[in-house]
């Protein structure tokens, strides 16, 4: 079919667009400045080190699911996975990939993928859930929400609603609760997939 | 093979507004859609995508993209976008031999065309993009694209770009949803 060719062709184009420009001014250390303007990434560390990512207060706590940031090594996510079902963790150009691992309180993580900082320990960590049901996602997000509210602080910004009712309205339909902290960040998503639910997480140190 | 439509939009970076109905394109350009998209219908409106949020919400959705992509980049290295960016200048693929500008030139002619506007746009460098003639399906052999990398790139990537534009949830899932979560799109770009 001619526009599905054009689709393919199209998001194509944007994941490899997306990531192809810019990886020369950050991943090859290019002299030159972003095009697009986004230049006052730090010289070192990632961009969620910019204090244009952090908030203005501390984190009384920096949950990750079932690591540490800044503690949790290498071996030790190798292990959580061997442990939990996830079976061998692949490397990816130095970061650590793993699957179906095993986390109390929800859904299976369908991937994760763990950064490790120049000491070798956790950095930041993404992870995708998927399931077929609203339920589960709904109510972990919720559940989530909570958690890292009660133990890191209030969050910097909500969207949509993750009521089940509202995430199974439409595809793509979506809840997303971030948060900022001087020390920590963290973003989580809940998502209308069409053909199922993601929920999406993001844990990161901030602590330079 | 439908008629090729080349209508030019001229969209200056300086659009500001994304929804407002400064944005929405003349009546005629509203007839020139082609793309998988022309025919769905948002919810707030009942006209497509493009006919809803005009040339300058497409710029700035485009924008956002990259924005995000950015973030995502520096911040969490490729492992969710693919690893795609080990091959840039290579050529291998050959989208990678692009420029900047020229892949998000690319990009934004895509969208425009997929969501109802013409099949080519000249964009804010003034430069002329074709959106339907792009067949980027061998771009993404030996990218390895997996789904969970699909999913979170749609997820994290491309719908705020959309939300915090502006564009309601509604609308998101009325008509521009359907062509990124088809199956058979999908299928093609995971696993290669």
């Amino acid at each position: 079919m001619r526009w599905t060719r054009a689709l393919v062709g199209g998001l194509g184009l944007a994941t490899i667009a997306a990531v192809a420009i810019h990886v020369p001014y950050f991943v090859r250390g290019s002299q030159g400045g972003c095009p697009f303007g986004y230049t006052k990434v730090a010289a070192s560390g990632p961009v969620h080190h910019d204090p244009q990512l952090r908030g203005s207060a501390v984190a009384r706590q920096r949950p990750a699911l079932a690591f540490a940031l800044g503690a949790t090594s290498r071996a030790d996510v190798a292990a959580y996975a061997a442990a939990h079902g996830g079976g061998a963790c692949r490397d990816q150009h130095g970061e650590l990939e793993c699957a179906n691992l095993a986390i109390t309180g929800g859904p299976t993580l369908t991937t994760a993928w763990f950064a490790f900082d120049q000491h070798g320990v956790l950095d930041s960590m993404r992870t995708v859930r998927r399931d077929r049901a609203v339920a589960p996602i709904s109510t972990t997000f919720a559940n989530l929400e909570r958690e890292l509210t009660a133990s890191a602080g209030e969050p910097a910004m909500t969207s949509g609603s993750f009521d089940p009712i509202d995430l199974a309205r439409g595809p793509l339909r979506q809840a997303a609760v971030e948060y900022r902290f001087t020390n920590y960040r963290a973003v989580v998503r809940a998502t209308n997939m069409g053909d199922g639910y993601a929920l999406t997480e993001e844990y990161a140190n901030l602590v330079d | 093979m439908s008629v090729r439509l080349r209508y030019h939009v001229i969209v200056a970076a300086s659009l500001l507004g994304a929804c407002s109905s400064d944005s929405t394109p003349s009546p005629d350009a509203a007839s020139v859609g082609t793309g998988p998209a022309a025919k769905l219908k948002c919810t707030s409106s009942g006209k497509n995508a493009f006919d809803t949020f005009g040339a300058a919400a497409f710029v700035k959705v485009n924008e956002s993209i990259f924005t995000n992509v950015n973030t995502e980049v520096t911040a969490h290295g490729s492992t969710n976008v693919g690893d795609s960016f080990t091959k840039i200048g290579t050529g291998q693929p050959a989208a990678t031999t692009d420029d900047a500008a020229t892949f998000k030139g690319r990009l934004a002619a895509f969208l425009v065309y997929v969501y109802g506007g013409p099949d080519a746009i000249t964009y804010t460098d003034n430069k002329m993009y074709n959106g339907s003639e792009q067949d980027m399906t061998v771009a993404h052999t030996g990218l390895g694209i997996t789904g969970p990398q699909y999913d979170y790139f749609v997820t994290n990537i491309v719908v705020p770009a959309l939300t915090t534009n502006g564009v309601t949830m509604d609308d998101i899932s009325s008509c521009f949803a359907p062509p990124l979560l088809d199956a058979t799109f999908k299928a093609t770009i995971v696993g290669h």
